[in-house]
């Protein structure tokens, strides 16, 4: 049955990429438009991260085109039946938009650190300035803002106003890229076991939760906070993620079972996972690993079963969780990019 | 107007392979790949059992899923020319979208060019009144070109005189290959 498949590993990554970059700036745009202080570690990470997965993920899928350098024919043709047509321009379009916006993130320390390079040094520096984040200590180490109208106050109003506008755009663009990674799958009647809309909100959810697990490695990487800054940033990756994953769970078993409702063709697929030659793949990696074993761990340090726990351990289980999810979500790309050509309409 | 389509009397196929060997002369198939394909099913029960050949290639769809989702229009049907499914090699960048689109896999990947292709009817030879490789040279008459809207092409009686089923019509593609069933 297995044949050769025209799309290998760097669609499965350009999936993924493209994902991780979706789930990057929705959560910074949500995370900025909050406007607490512990949320904005979130926002600069998520923010920084987007533009660079997208990019890596679109270089990827040029570079997978039988001839890379024709890419550019996408864009004097639209198509809107085709989901790859769309898409494109969606990239094209969250790539702008995601630079943008991470500018208006951009670390001051990196910006003087660009500036050195005297390209653009005068905008660079200002940005620096207009960046330089709200302090939210005292002298003693004490916290004092909480709810915050303004979370860089030497920002210009016109500048602070449209850091904003640009956040609450990353929500819808987020949620357009996120699911469009699915249906480019989905749209198509020839692959019964994409052929449903729930891979798009699969897809949707499973990059809600990889970023998550993403941003729990790399926000300290980002923003220097306090102690109980980092703690709350914690906390609320955690919610966040529980939801994600509990909705990517609840999509995967109706997918499942009402292909068992559907027809011949879509019950023939289905045993690719229920049998067949990606059984344990998904089944360990994408459902055990990535999905039940982070959504366990996630619930009992929700409820506080780790507070007992030494710093170092509930540290360690941080930090696999955080893996564990990533894992799982580039396995479920992998089983359904390749499960989907190994099955045909009967 | 006209309606191209091939009615094919899959019974007749010796699976002699002739129909392969002039497509891929006749139209430079790459080595490996094929415009048409021969799928091979056993009927009965062991050992009393029988062969079955099913002569396959693009169905010239007159609702292409090719088509609507070629991302820059490389896939076309050529409205003007008979309303065959073709591909402008200029402008196909090589994403294989089509190929898993393909509900009968007619199409194959050329890596050395890095485009897609598939079977055009000949459309070229057409254009000089011949019939298509395939069809000249198969020695059972396994395939018949022709358009049947008009009721003396060999294609249009055949259908007139015989059931015929379309394949995966289910699939909503709307196909112009006839296979004759009785």
């Amino acid at each position: 049955m297995s044949h050769h498949h025209e799309w290998g590993w760097m669609v499965v990554v350009y999936l993924y990429f493209g994902g991780l970059g979706a789930g990057s700036i929705l959560l910074s745009g949500l995370g900025h438009l909050t406007k607490r202080e512990h949320f904005r570690g979130i926002a600069r990470t998520g923010a920084l991260l987007a533009p660079v997965f997208i990019g890596l993920g679109s270089g990827l899928l040029i570079f997978d085109l039988g001839r890379p350098l024709q890419f550019w024919r996408l864009f004097t043709h639209i198509n809107p039946a085709s989901p790859m047509s769309l898409g494109s321009w969606f990239l094209v379009a969250f790539s702008i938009f995601s630079t943008f916006y991470a500018l208006t993130h951009l670390p001051p320390n990196w910006a003087r650190f660009f500036a050195r390079f005297k390209l653009f040094s005068g905008a660079l520096l200002k940005l620096a300035d207009w960046n330089e984040p709200l302090n939210e200590m005292d002298e003693s180490g004490n916290n004092v803002v909480g709810l915050m109208d303004n979370p860089y106050p030497n920002s210009p109003e016109w500048y602070s106003s449209l850091r904003d506008i640009l956040a609450f755009l990353a929500i819808p663009l987020g949620v357009a890229v996120g699911i469009y990674t699915g249906i480019l799958l989905g749209a198509i009647p020839a692959r019964p076991f994409w052929n449903t809309p729930m891979v798009a909100q699969l897809f949707l959810f499973s990059a809600l939760s990889s970023s998550t697990g993403l941003l729990f490695l790399l926000v300290p990487l980002f923003w220097k906070g306090s102690k109980r800054h980092a703690q709350k940033e914690h906390r609320v990756l955690l919610t966040a993620d529980l939801i994600f994953i509990f909705v990517e769970f609840f999509i995967i078993l109706p997918f499942i079972i009402h292909a068992q409702l559907s027809t011949q063709s879509v019950i023939t697929a289905m045993e690719m996972i229920l049998g067949g030659p990606y059984t344990k793949v998904f089944w360990i990696g994408v459902v055990l690993l990535g999905i039940l074993i982070p959504m366990v761990l996630e619930f009992s340090e929700f409820f506080g079963l780790f507070k007992k726990l030494p710093m170092i351990m509930s540290k360690f289980i941080h930090v696999t969780v955080a893996v564990l999810i990533l894992v799982g979500g580039y396995l479920l790309r992998w089983v359904f990019v390749h499960a989907g050509q190994d099955t045909s309409f009967l | 107007m006209a309606r191209y389509a091939m009615v094919l009397d899959s019974d007749k196929c010796l699976n002699c392979k002739a129909c392969q060997v002039a497509c891929t002369a006749e139209n430079h198939v790459p080595v490996g790949k094929h415009r048409n394909v021969l799928h091979q099913t056993t009927r009965g029960v062991f050992p009393e059992l029988s062969m079955k050949t099913d002569p396959g290639q693009c169905h010239h769809c007159d609702n292409a899923p090719c088509v609507r989702v070629c991302p820059t229009g490389a896939s076309f049907i050529n409205k003007d020319g008979g309303g065959f499914v073709m591909i402008d090699k200029e402008k196909c960048i090589g994403c294989r979208y089509c190929m898993l689109a393909c509900p009968y896999d007619a199409r194959y990947y050329d890596e050395e060019v890095g485009v897609v292709d598939k079977c055009t009817f000949c459309f070229h030879r057409l254009a000089e009144g011949l019939e298509p490789a395939c069809v000249e040279t198969c020695p059972t008459k396994v395939r018949v070109f022709g358009d049947i809207d008009n009721p003396d092409t060999e294609a249009a009686k055949l259908m007139r005189k015989h059931s015929t089923e379309q394949k995966k019509l289910e699939a909503g593609t709307g196909p112009n290959l006839y296979y004759i069933i009785d």
